[in-house]
Order: C-alpha cells, then sequence, then structure tokens
C-alpha cells in the first residue's frame, strides 16, 4: 500500500487520536492533531506500515505526535511483539541505544542563578565533555582508562557499578527508569570494537541533538503532582534536564548486529521491506544474542548519564559553595526513549509479556504500575520531554490510558521538520545568537554553525505537540520549562 | 566533477549526501573526504596521522557502510577523523584503504556534527554514464 493511501486510510478516533486500515499485521495507530499529523512526511507512514508487516507485532504500530522520518522505523514510533512469535531489530530501537533524559531538581531559584548562570555554564563545559569523539582532558581520571573487565561491569551491573565507585546514591537509583540496570546484559555479547569506541566515552554528552541545559520551571499545569516532585514554579526553581545515550559503545553494538542481522535474512530467506529494519526472531540465537548486547548499550547510557550527573554536582558545589543537600541536586527522573524491553501488558483480556520497541518514544507508566516506587506509585511517572534550546521543555506524567493503550508508551521531543544541512542555510549563526540572548540564554557550544543545527525554527511546536498527547490521556503535562543556560556539543 | 553533494530535503533528524566518482576507489575516496567534511568543515588539514585498513563486504552497498562505519570506529577509538583516503578494490570487493587523517582535539572549534553510523537507508550505487554516485544517509 502507497504512503497517501495509507494516510487517507486515517480515521479520527478522536481529534488527537487516528486508526489507519490494517497494513501488513496490524494497523497504524497514530496520535497527533490533525495539523501534525497533515505535516508528518509521507514516509513516516510508509515506515510505520513496513513495521506493521513485521512478523509478531501486536494490536497497532505506534505513531507519536513527534514523528518524523528515521531509518527502518521512524523516530516517535513503538512497536510491541510477542515473544514466541516476535522479532527483535536494531532498526526499531535506533543506533544510539538509550538515548534519553534526566530532570534533576534544585532548591535554587531563578534569583539565584541568573547572576552566575555564565560561571556556571562554563564550568558545566568545562566538566562535561561534549562534542565529537568527546575524549577530553577534562574527563574524570578514572574513566580515562577503562579496562575491558571495568566495561563488562558497567555494561552488567548499569547504575549499581556507579553506587560501588561514589557516582551515585541509592536514592539515585530509585528515580531512574529499571532502577538504572537491566538485568538481560550480557557483555560476551559485545563485540571488541565496541570496547574500543566506548571505552573513553563514558560521562560525555556527545553532539547533534545532545545537550545539558540549566533551566527554569516556567509555567504548571498540574500543581499537585509538581511539589509531589518537589518542584513549584511559584519559587522559579531552577533545573537542570540532560539527553544522551550511549555513545559510541552503544552505536558500535547497533552496527554489528544490524550487519549480522542482514546475513540472517540472507541465510534464512527472509524478505525484507527495507534492509534498516533487519531483524531476527525474539527467541533465535541471534536474537538473544543482540538483546544481551543492547541491554549492554542500555546499563551504559544510564552510568553515562550517572557520571553527568556527579559531575554536575561537583559543578554547583564549586560554583555555590553550597553543600549537595543544601542545593537539593536529587534526580526528578532518567527515562530512556531508544530500548527494547520485556513488560507485561494485557492484550485481548490476557496478561502477557511482550517485547516492546521504543523509537524516540518514552514509556509512560501511570500510577499504581507495580515497577514505580514511592511517591511515584502515586504520582505516575515521570515523563522527560526535550525541545529545541531555543524554545523549552517539558515534564509530563505517564498514564494508565498509555498501559491501556499503547503499550505504556508516548512521545520523546518536539520532533525535527527541517533537516541538519537545511538548517545550516536557513538559520543564521549570528541572529540565532542575537535571538538567544534577547531570550536570556547563555550558550556555551563547540561549534557555532554546529548549533544552528539545533536553532528553534529547525523544530515542530513543543508545545502543540505536547498539548496534543495531553489531550489523547496517553502523558498529562505537568510543568513546562524555559532554559537559561545551553551546552552544546 | 563535484566530489559529493549534500542534501537539503533529505533526512530530517539527519545528514544526506551523494558522493560520485568516475572509478569506484575515487567513489571512495569521496565519501571519506564527504564524511570528514559532515563532521568538520573549513579547517586546514595537515594530514600528518596515518591509518590504513582492509575490509570485504557481501556486496558493494554493505562495503559503504563498512567503509563508512570503520572511519568512525577510528574516529571513536584513536580520536583521529580521516580526512583524504587513497582506496583499492578488487572484482571480489576487497577493499585496502591508506588513510590520512587529523587528531581531534586539534578541530575541536570547527565541529559541526559527530556521525553514529552509517545507514542503509535508500542507500544505492549507481553507474550512470560512466559516473558511478552513492546516496547515502548518515546517522548524527
Amino acid at each position: 500500500m502507497e504512503a497517501q493511501e495509507i494516510r487517507n486510510s486515517l480515521k479520527e478516533v478522536d481529534k488527537n487520536t487516528w486508526e489507519s486500515k490494517k497494513v501488513g499485521n496490524v494497523p497504524i495507530k497514530a496520535y497527533a492533531n490533525q495539523n501534525l499529523l497533515r505535516r508528518m512526511e509521507d514516509e513516516v507512514f510508509k515506515q510505520a506500515a513496513n513495521a506493521a508487516s513485521l512478523p509478531g507485532i501486536l494490536k497497532y504500530s505506534y505513531l507519536f505526535s513527534d514523528a518524523h522520518i528515521g531509518y527502518g522505523v521512524p523516530v516517535g514510533w513503538a512497536g510491541a511483539f510477542d515473544l514466541k512469535e516476535g522479532i527483535i531489530s536494531p532498526g526499531a530501537i535506533g543506533f544510539d541505544i538509550n538515548c534519553g533524559m534526566r530532570l534533576i531538581k534544585t532548591n535554587l531559584t531563578l534569583k539565584e542563578v541568573k547572576p552566575k548562570i555564565k560561571e556556571l555554564v562554563d564550568m558545566l563545559f568545562k566538566m562535561v565533555p561534549a562534542g565529537v569523539g568527546s575524549n577530553s582532558p577534562q574527563m574524570l581520571t578514572d574513566l580515562k582508562t577503562l579496562t575491558k573487565s571495568d566495561l563488562k561491569e558497567i555494561a552488567e551491573e548499569g547504575v549499581d557499578w556507579a553506587i560501588r565507585k561514589g557516582y551515585a546514591t541509592k536514592k539515585d537509583k530509585e528515580r531512574i527508569e529499571e532502577r538504572g540496570r537491566v538485568e538481560s546484559a550480557d557483555f560476551s555479547k559485545v563485540s571488541e570494537d565496541a570496547f574500543k569506541r566506548g571505552k573513553q566515552q563514558l560521562g560525555t554528552l556527545g553532539s547533534g541533538n545532545h545537550y545539558l541545559e540549566i533551566q527554569v520551571i516556567n509555567k504548571d499545569f498540574n500543581k499537585e503532582i509538581a511539589n509531589s516532585l518537589d518542584l513549584d514554579v511559584m519559587k522559579e526553581q531552577v533545573v537542570i534536564m540532560f539527553h544522551t545515550g550511549s555513545r559510541g559503545f552503544g552505536h558500535q553494538i547497533a552496527s554489528d548486529y544490524i550487519k549480522k542481522f542482514l546475513e540472517y535474512s540472507s541465510k534464512n530467506g527472509i524478505n525484507l521491506k527495507d534492509r534498516q529494519l533487519a531483524y531476527a526472531p525474539f527467541n533465535s540465537e541471534e536474537g538473544q544474542d543482540y538483546f544481551k548486547a543492547m541491554s549492554c548499550g542500555i546499563n551504559f547510557a544510564f552510568v553515562n548519564r550517572q557520571i553527568i550527573n556527579y559531575q554536575i554536582r561537583e559543578a554547583f558545589k564549586s560554583i555555590f559553595k553550597r553543600s549537595e543537600k543544601d542545593l537539593g541536586l536529587d534526580v526528578v527522573y532518567d527515562v530512556s526513549h531508544n530500548t527494547a524491553k520485556i513488560e507485561e501488558y494485557t492484550v485481548e483480556n490476557k496478561k502477557m509479556n511482550v517485547v516492546i520497541h521504543r523509537k524516540g518514544a518514552t514509556r509512560s507508566f501511570g500510577p499504581g504500575n507495580k515497577e514505580l516506587k514511592g511517591v511515584l506509585k502515586r504520582t505516575g511517572q515521570p515523563v522527560i520531554v526535550g525541545g529545541s534550546m531555543e524554545t523549552g521543555s517539558y515534564l509530563c506524567i505517564g498514564t494508565k490510558k498509555a498501559e491501556e493503550e499503547s503499550f505504556g508508551t508516548t512521545l520523546h521531543g518536539s520532533g525535527r521538520t527541517m533537516s541538519r544541512v537545511a538548517a545550516r542555510s536557513a538559520i543564521n549563526p549570528g541572529k540565532l545568537l542575537e535571538s538567544m540572548k534577547a531570550k536570556e540564554i547563555y550558550v556555551k557550544a563547540n561549534s557555532i554553525t554546529g548549533l544552528t543545527e539545533e536553532g528553534g525554527s529547525a523544530y515542530k511546536d513543543i508545545n502543540e505537540v505536547v498539548d496534543s498527547m495531553d489531550k489523547a490521556g496517553i502523558s498529562l503535562k505537568v510543568l513546562s520549562l524555559r532554559p537559561i543556560g545551553n551546552i552544546k556539543g | 566533477m563535484e566530489r559529493y553533494k549534500l542534501l537539503k530535503n533529505e533526512a530530517t533528524a539527519d545528514i544526506a549526501f551523494i558522493a560520485y566518482g568516475k572509478t569506484l576507489n575515487e567513489l571512495f575516496k569521496n565519501i571519506a573526504i564527504a564524511v570528514s567534511n559532515v563532521m568538520v568543515l573549513n579547517v586546514k588539514r595537515k594530514g600528518n596521522r596515518k591509518i590504513s585498513f582492509k575490509l570485504h563486504s557481501e556486496n558493494l552497498d554493505y562495503l559503504v557502510v563498512d567503509f563508512i562505519n570503520k572511519i568512525i570506529f577510528y574516529k571513536d577509538y584513536k580520536n583521529i577523523l580521516i580526512t583524504d583516503a587513497e582506496v583499492e578494490i578488487d572484482k571480489k570487493l576487497n577493499l585496502k584503504c591508506n588513510a590520512t587523517g587529523e587528531g581531534l582535539e586539534r578541530l575541536k572549534s570547527n565541529f559541526l556534527a559527530d556521525v553514529k553510523a552509517a545507514t542503509l537507508h535508500d542507500l544505492a550505487v549507481k553507474n550512470e554514464k560512466g559516473l558511478i554516485r552513492c546516496k547515502i544517509v548518515l546517522d548524527v
């Protein structure tokens, strides 16, 4: 079926939910308002249809309001697969395994931070390596000489390793998806090349759309939940948000297994609709090997974000000359948006484990979910939605409806509308810096030209994208956050 | 003949280009230059770091992906950005590469984007009127 035909077959369920005809094994379910849906590229629907044809896919091939073209499947997509009949595919997870977001609160107000913002951002830029490769003199000494045995521990233990080494607290762990560790990790399934690419990149931000931001709470939409998470708009409270993943370690795991799965397809006569969507049955030896290696990528990314978290705490203590406790530098939450994990759902009135692939899509568990502990059991799971560096970001909360409808999944960001090459010529670096200055956002970047690729006009309107998911009831708005300082690789 | 052309209206989140060559060897040289320029532009290259490697792939498309992924590997592992490459490919798709590059630290202020991987998305090597062209999408 052609992309246009699939698009035309979408029927309105409500103003923010659409369903297509069956395309392959299941229909497409798209969460977006009419405007966002109209602006999605045709290829998004073609890719979602290719995913709908994969063996063992359950219920729907899901698109979220931030969806745009990806490789294999769109970014802003999810699909759940039966453990026995289904598959696993690196193209449906992404190269940057466990790319994700972390939000940290502070007890500081805008009034306290604003006079020191330049000093703070410059210090963070020194302490958190960013950019191509990212191996740099400012990296923590302990992490410069990681051996294979160190990397095995990191990849298999996740944040528990960081706790042992003094980079994390037990309290941090409680506020990380999967509590910072997936047990399915097996380092013996990771290649030598992945080790070599990853060993110098722990605690680094990377480049592209990865960033570290100092933000201030802009507006609240649910005061009760915000306050339960120790966040308060009235105080003009300052928070820290950052976006990064498993760096070269995860990228290499994805590349290695796409190659292996192409060989598997060729050997087993699988006719792929898109080579980037190469797959193996989840229960095959090849499928299990990838699941175990990819799980190492998930744990590496959790530790990567934890090391950056450690450096942020050090920078704040140094600039504000106050203790960590006094500064209140607690993790609000850490979410993954490029993963495949086994989760339990009710499908056709039957409880079953599925392998849920999320590519540019965030877990969105509602109140009472058995995975959530403490206050989160009451509020639901925080969903962190990163926007462009000009327009701000959101903190949302997961819902029961998401668990019932979309395998507990929602959007991950604002979604791009303009290619990086187009942004380089469409966005003037000088004007972008002027605009950021006018908005009182202090930016520190390795490259100003690289910065233009991330200008606000290269992205969809985050307010509309988040609002659409809120109205669909899949993730609800809690706070909007606006940047006051930004670090780009 | 231009070495490569960046594509404005493709790859919303990433970077796409078409590389050209009169021969396969020249096409791969130009792919190396394009990948380097996607990451770092407008910097005078010294080319004082040398890297040699060999590759073999099942077909030409996979050889393109494996070649770019090797460039990315050296960027992360040795902190060297390959900026030029002399490539020899035989009929059995065995590739020999003698490359020159730069240490990453010197290039830091000219970084544009970090390439994570080469993809097979829309990848096609075509021979048109004696000119070989290859469209490539990079994940950045």
